[in-house]
C-alpha cells in the first residue's frame, strides 16, 4: 500500500471519529439541563462515544499486552514476551488534526495531571486516589466537560480553591461528566481536584502486577481526555507515599529529596516533558545510582550482584543513545524491578520496569546476560521512541517498537562487536513468518497478529538496519539523529519519517517503503554466475526471482566482490534489471547483499556454487565446510533463536541446516560451470 | 470488562535448568546410536567396462543413506542409494582407461575398487609441442585444447613409453607449491606442499595442457574434506581442509603425449584460508614447467 491509500484510510477514520466526537462535544455545550449527579448517561450519543473509547482502550490493552505464556511453551516465547511489553496507546482518532502535534486538540488541552497515592503496608493498590487535572480551554466551555474515568469512581470534584461541582459518572462506559456553574473562556486555565475510589484491578500483566512488587503502567488509571485519550500529552506529577519498608519510583524526575513524614516516605516525581503514560513501581528496593541512572534492585537488605551490570547497561545505553540519537531526553532514568509475572520489560518515561529475574541470573551465562542487555536497552530506547517521539495508533506501533529494538541492536553491536542481534532479528522475520502469515508491519493488519513480534519488532528493526546499510552507516546515523531532533516532543507517523529521510538523504526510498514497510513479502533470489575461461574475462551475473504472493520486487542489490587478499568492493545491480556483466578486476568470488539490505533469501544456481564464482570447486567446499553445522535456528540456554550467520546459499538441500548432505550435493556438482 | 489473565510465567532460570536437562538426555541417546558401524565396501560395479555418460550400478555393503561416489577422484551424480547398492550417472567426458571407484558413506570412504572406463574418447596430443607459459595471457587458463581441429588425426600414447620432468617455479616455504615425487613410467606424481603455518584449508585449480597430462587420482582418496577432480580437460580443481595431522595430497597424472608446457595455478582460483575461513593474504602459489618425453 502506498501512502495515498494510507491517507484515504485515515481520512475515512478521521471523519467517523471526529464527527462523532464533535457532535458529542456540541451536545455538551448546548445542553441546558444539568444532569443530576450519578445519573446514568446511557442512551446518549456521548455515552456511546465513551463506551466505544473505553472498549477500544481495553481492547488495545489486551492486544498490546504480551501474550501470556503457558508453562509448556518454548522459552524463546518467554524472551519474546519480555520484550513485548504493553504499548498502551492508540485509542480513537488518527486523523491528521488529532495526531498532529497533539496537545492542541479538542475542547481542552490537558496541561498537567497530578496523582497522589498513599500505599498501605502491603503490596497493593490504595483504595483511594486524589487527582488534580489542569487544562486550558481551547474554546469556550459552557456547561461542562468530559473526562475518561475508566478505573476510578469519583467521590467529589471541586475546582481548586473553589466549591464542589456536580458530576455524573458511568462506570459502564467510563465517562465522567463534570458540570460547570460558570463558563470557562477560551484560553483560560483551570484546575480540578478529584477525590476518587481507586477501582483498578491489578490483574493484567504486564501493565500491572503486584506480588513482591507493585507496578502500574497500564492506561486509563488517571483522568484522560475522553476525546483524545492518547494524543493529549500532559505533565504528570506523581506524589507517592509509602511505609518505610517500601520505596517508590515513578515517571519523571524526583522533585527534591525523598522526605519522611509521620514515619512514611514521601516522594514526588514530575515529568520535564509531557507524557502520555505515567507509571510507578513500589517495592522493598535497594536504591543505587550512577549518574542519572537510578537502579531499584529487588532486595531491601543489600545490593544484588547483578546490580552493577544493570547500572552499566543503563549508563552505556544513555551514552550510546546520546551519541546516536541526541541527548538523553530526560534528567533521570529509573530502572526498577517488577514481578517476573509481568513477563515483560516496560519502557515508560524516565522509569523503565524490568522483571526481577534480571537480578537473579545464574552467573557466567552469556545468553542470559544478552537477554538482559537486549531487553533493558530496548526499554531505554523507548525513552526516545514512544516517550520523546510519540506514536499515534496501532498501525504505527512499529514507530515505537521497531525503533526501540533498533536502539537495542545498536547497543548490542557496541557491546559484542558484532551485528548478531540485528541479523537474528532479520532471520527471525524471514524464517519465522510464513508467506501466508506475512503482512505489512505498518497498518492495522498487524495489530492482533500472531507474528506481531516478528513483524513489528524484528522485521521493523531489521528494516531500519537495511536502510542504514543502503545509505551508508554514517549518513544514516546523521539523518536518523536529525529526524529525532526535528520531531522531538511530537507525535510522528511513518509517512513523515519516510518524507524526512528522502529529503535529508536526497535519496529516493519510496521503493523501499512501498515494498517493505507498507508492503510485505520476502523475495527468493536465484543467482547464477557465468564466467569466461580466461583469467580476466568478465563474469555475467543473472538474478532471477521467484514470484511470490506479494509479486515481484525491485531495487538495488549490492554485490560484494571478494579479492584474494580479503579486500572487498561493492557494486550495485538492479533487481529485475536482467543480466549483469561484472568486471571482477581480480576478485575471486561474489556475495549477494551481505549486509541484509532487503528481505530476501539468496540461493546459488547451481546450488554448489556457493561463492558465485561460476564454478563448483574447492573454494566452494571450503566455504561450505566452514558453515557446516549452521542451522537457521539454534537452541540455546534461553531458547530457540535465529542464527545470525545463516545464509541460504550454504543450505543446498534447503532443509534448514548446513550439514554433510549439503557437502555431498556440492561434491556431486563438483566441476559444474567449468 | 477487563481481560483477566491467570497465567504465570516461571522464572527464566527454571527454564534454563529444564533445557539443560533435555540437552543432556539428547546427547546420551544420540551418542549411543552411532557406535559400531562398519565402513562401506564395494563388491561389484556394472557394466564393466563402465561407459562415460551412462549409468553405473555399484553393489556392496554399508552404503548408508548419504554420501558420495567418486571415480578417479571425481565425484559423480548419484541417482539411487540404498544400503547395498548405488546407481550413479557417469560424466560423458570421463577419460577411458583404468580408474577406481570410491563410495563415501556417512563420511567414511570405501577401499578403492578398480574399474575400467570404456568408450572411444578422441585421442589427443601427438608430437612435441611447446605451449607458452603464463596464465596472465589467459591462455593457460583456457582449459580447452587449442591444438586440435576437425580432420586432425592425432595418435594417442597412454603406455609406459613416456616420462616426465617437472621443474618447479622458485618458491619459498611460505608458498603452496608442487613437488615432484618418484613416479612409474607413464606417470607424473606431484605433492601439493602447504606452508607450515595455521591454515584451515586451501583451494586451487591447476591448469595444464590436456595433450600432456591427464589427472587420474589423488592420495588420500577424496572425502568430504578433500576433493581433487579434473573438472575439464587440462583443469584440476582441488579443495582441502587441513585437518590436524593430515598427510599431504599427492596427485597422479597419466602422461598423454610428449611436449613441454606449464602447470599453472590461476590467481582467480586459489586461496588459503585461516581458521575463520578468511583469505590469508600473502600466501603464494607456485606451479612449474613440465616436459614429457619418450623414454
Ligand atoms: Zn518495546
Amino acid at each position: 500500500m502506498r501512502p495515498h491509500v494510507h491517507r484515504a484510510r485515515r481520512a475515512g477514520m478521521a471523519s467517523r471519529w471526529h464527527t462523532h466526537g464533535f457532535k458529542m462535544a456540541s451536545a455538551w455545550h448546548r445542553d441546558d439541563t444539568h444532569m443530576p449527579c450519578n445519573h446514568s448517561l446511557d442512551g446518549t450519543m456521548a455515552s456511546r462515544r465513551a463506551a466505544s473509547a473505553l472498549t477500544a482502550v481495553v481492547a488495545l490493552l489486551a492486544l498490546l499486552a504480551p501474550r501470556a505464556f503457558a508453562q509448556d511453551e518454548a522459552p524463546g516465547a518467554f524472551k519474546r514476551g519480555l520484550l513485548q511489553h504493553a504499548l498502551p496507546l492508540a485509542v480513537g482518532p488518527s486523523d491528521d488534526d488529532a495526531r498532529r502535534r497533539a496537545d492542541t486538540v479538542g475542547v481542552f488541552d490537558l496541561i498537567e495531571v497530578g496523582i497522589a497515592l498513599d500505599f498501605g503496608p502491603d503490596i497493593a493498590l490504595p483504595d483511594t486516589v486524589t487527582y488534580d487535572v489542569t487544562f486550558e480551554a481551547q474554546q469556550p466551555i459552557v456547561d461542562g466537560f468530559p473526562l475518561l474515568a475508566a478505573f476510578y469512581t469519583p467521590l467529589s470534584i471541586r475546582e481548586l480553591g473553589g466549591d464542589e461541582l456536580e458530576f455524573a459518572h458511568s462506570p459502564e462506559t467510563g465517562e465522567l461528566a463534570v458540570f460547570l456553574p460558570r463558563r470557562i473562556p477560551a484560553g483560560a486555565t483551570r484546575t480540578y481536584v478529584i477525590e476518587a475510589a481507586f477501582d483498578f484491578v491489578c490483574d493484567s500483566p504486564p501493565g500491572c502486577s503486584a506480588e513482591q512488587f507493585l507496578h502500574l503502567a497500564d492506561a486509563a488509571w488517571y483522568p484522560m481526555s475522553l476525546e483524545y485519550p492518547v494524543d493529549d500529552r500532559f505533565r504528570a506529577r506523581l506524589e507517592l507515599s509509602t511505609p518505610q519498608a517500601l520505596t517508590p519510583t515513578g515517571t519523571g524526575v524526583r522533585l527534591g529529596p525523598e522526605r519522611t513524614e509521620n514515619g512514611r516516605r514521601q516522594a514526588t516525581f514530575v515529568t520535564e516533558r509531557p507524557t502520555i503514560l505515567p507509571s510507578f513501581a513500589v517495592g522493598p528496593y535497594t536504591r543505587a545510582a550512577e549518574g542519572i541512572v537510578e537502579l531499584f534492585s529487588p532486595s531491601a537488605g543489600g545490593l544484588p550482584e547483578a546490580a552493577a551490570g544493570l547500572l552499566e547497561i543503563g549508563r552505556d545505553s544513555v551514552a550510546l543513545y546520546g551519541a546516536l540519537f541526541g541527548r538523553y531526553p530526560f534528567t533521570r532514568l529509573g530502572m526498577a524491578a517488577i514481578d517476573a509475572s509481568a513477563g515483560a520489560g516496560i519502557g515508560p518515561q524516565a522509569n523503565i520496569l524490568l522483571p526481577d529475574v534480571f537480578w537473579q541470573l545464574p552467573p557466567g551465562e552469556p545468553e542470559f546476560a544478552a537477554v538482559v542487555r537486549e531487553v533493558t536497552s530496548h526499554e531505554i530506547g523507548h525513552q526516545y521512541f514512544f516517550n520523546l517521539l510519540g506514536v499515534v495508533d496501532n498501525g504505527e506501533a512499529w514507530m515505537s517498537e521497531a525503533f526501540a529494538e533498533y536502539a537495542a541492536t545498536r547497543m548490542s553491536e557496541q557491546a559484542t562487536g558484532t551485528r548478531d542481534h540485528a541479523r537474528r532479528n532479520f532471520w527471525a522475520y524471514v524464517h519465522g513468518v510464513a508467506p501466508g502469515e506475512d503482512r505489512p508491519l505498518w497498518g492495522d493488519g498487524v495489530s492482533a497478529h500472531p507474528r506481531y513480534f516478528e513483524l513489528v519488532y524484528q522485521k521493523g528493526s531489521a528494516a531500519l538496519h537495511a536502510l542504514r546499510f543502503r545509505v551508508g552507516s554514517d549518513r544514516w546515523d546523521g539523518a536518523f539523529r536529525g529526524w529525532i531532533n526535528r520531531f522531538a516532543g511530537q507525535l510522528v507517523i511513518t509517512e513523515e519519517f519516510e518524507a524526512y529521510l528522502i529529503e535529508a538523504l536526497g535519496q529516493d526510498l519510496t521503493g523501499f517503503f512501498d515494498q517493505y514497510i507498507y508492503g510485505a513479502g520476502v523475495v527468493d533470489l536465484r543467482v547464477r554466475t557465468t564466467r569466461g575461461r580466461t583469467e580476466r574475462a568478465p563474469v555475467t551475473v543473472q538474478i532471477a526471482q521467484q514470484p511470490g504472493r506479494f509479486g515481484p520486487f525491485s531495487g538495488p542489490v549490492p554485490l560484494r566482490l571478494h579479492d584474494a587478499d580479503g579486500e572487498t568492493r561493492d557494486v550495485l545491480v538492479d533487481l529485475g534489471g536482467g543480466d549483469f556483466e561484472i568486471d571482477l578486476q581480480g576478485a575471486q568470488w561474489i556475495e549477494v547483499d551481505p549486509d541484509l539490505t532487503f528481505f530476501r533469501r539468496v540461493r546459488s544456481d547451481p546450488a554448489g556454487d556457493v561463492n558465485l564464482d561460476g564454478v563448483v570447486d574447492g573454494m566452494d567446499l571450503l566455504d561450505l565446510q566452514a558453515a557446516n553445522g549452521l542451522r537457521f535456528v539454534r537452541e540455546g540456554v534461553v531458547g530457540a533463536d535465529y542464527e545470525p550467520d545463516w545464509a541460504e546459499r550454504f543450505d543446498l538441500d534447503d532443509d534448514g541446516a548446513v550439514d554433510d548432505r549439503d557437502v555431498d550435493l556440492l561434491l556431486q556438482q563438483f566441476g559444474t560451470g567449468w | 470488562m477487563r481481560p483477566t489473565t491467570t497465567h504465570r510465567t516461571p522464572p527464566l532460570y527454571l527454564w534454563a535448568l529444564y533445557l539443560w536437562a533435555l540437552c543432556a538426555l539428547a546427547t546420551l541417546s544420540l551418542s549411543g546410536c552411532i557406535e559400531g558401524t562398519d565402513g562401506p565396501t564395494i563388491t561389484r560395479a556394472r557394466p564393466a567396462p563402465a561407459l562415460p555418460g551412462a549409468p553405473l550400478r555399484i553393489d556392496g555393503v554399508n552404503f548408508g543413506e548419504a554420501g558420495h561416489v567418486a571415480i578417479g577422484g571425481r565425484p559423480v551424480i548419484e541417482r539411487v542409494r540404498t544400503p547395498d547398492h548405488i546407481e550413479v550417472e557417469l560424466p560423458p567426458d570421463l577419460p577411458s582407461g583404468p580408474s577406481w571407484l570410491v563410495v563415501v558413506a556417512d563420511g567414511r570412504p570405501s577401499p578403492e575398487f578398480p574399474i575400467e572406463i570404456g568408450g572411444d574418447n578422441p585421442p589427443i596430443g601427438a608430437g612435441p609441442r611447446v605451449f607458452p607459459p603464463g596464465f596472465d595471457s589467459g591462455r593457460a587458463d583456457a582449459g580447452r585444447p587449442r591444438d586440435r581441429g576437425p580432420g586432425v588425426d592425432v595418435g594417442r600414447d597412454m603406455g609406459g613409453g613416456l616420462v616426465a620432468e617437472f621443474d618447479p617455479d622458485p618458491a619459498g616455504d611460505g608458498a603452496v607449491r608442487l613437488i615432484a615425487r618418484d613416479a612409474p613410467a607413464g606417470r607424473l606424481v606431484l605433492e601439493v606442499a602447504v606452508p607450515d603455518r595455521p591454515i584451515r584449508g586451501i583451494a586451487l585449480h591447476l591448469a595444464y595442457d590436456r595433450g600432456l597430462l591427464r589427472f587420474t587420482s589423488s592420495r588420500p582418496a577424496g572425502t568430504r574434506r578433500l576433493v581433487a577432480s579434473e573438472i575439464g580437460p587440462g583443469r584440476l580443481a582441488i579443495g582441502r581442509l587441513m585437518d590436524r595431522g593430515a598427510e599431504p595430497v599427492v596427485l597422479t597424472f597419466d602422461l598423454v603425449g610428449p611436449g613441454e608446457g606449464r602447470i599453472d595455478v590461476p590467481a582467480r582460483n586459489r586461496t588459503a584460508r585461516d581458521v575463520a575461513n578468511r583469505p590469508i593474504p600473502g600466501v603464494d602459489f607456485a606451479g612449474g614447467g613440465v616436459r614429457v618425453r619418450r623414454r
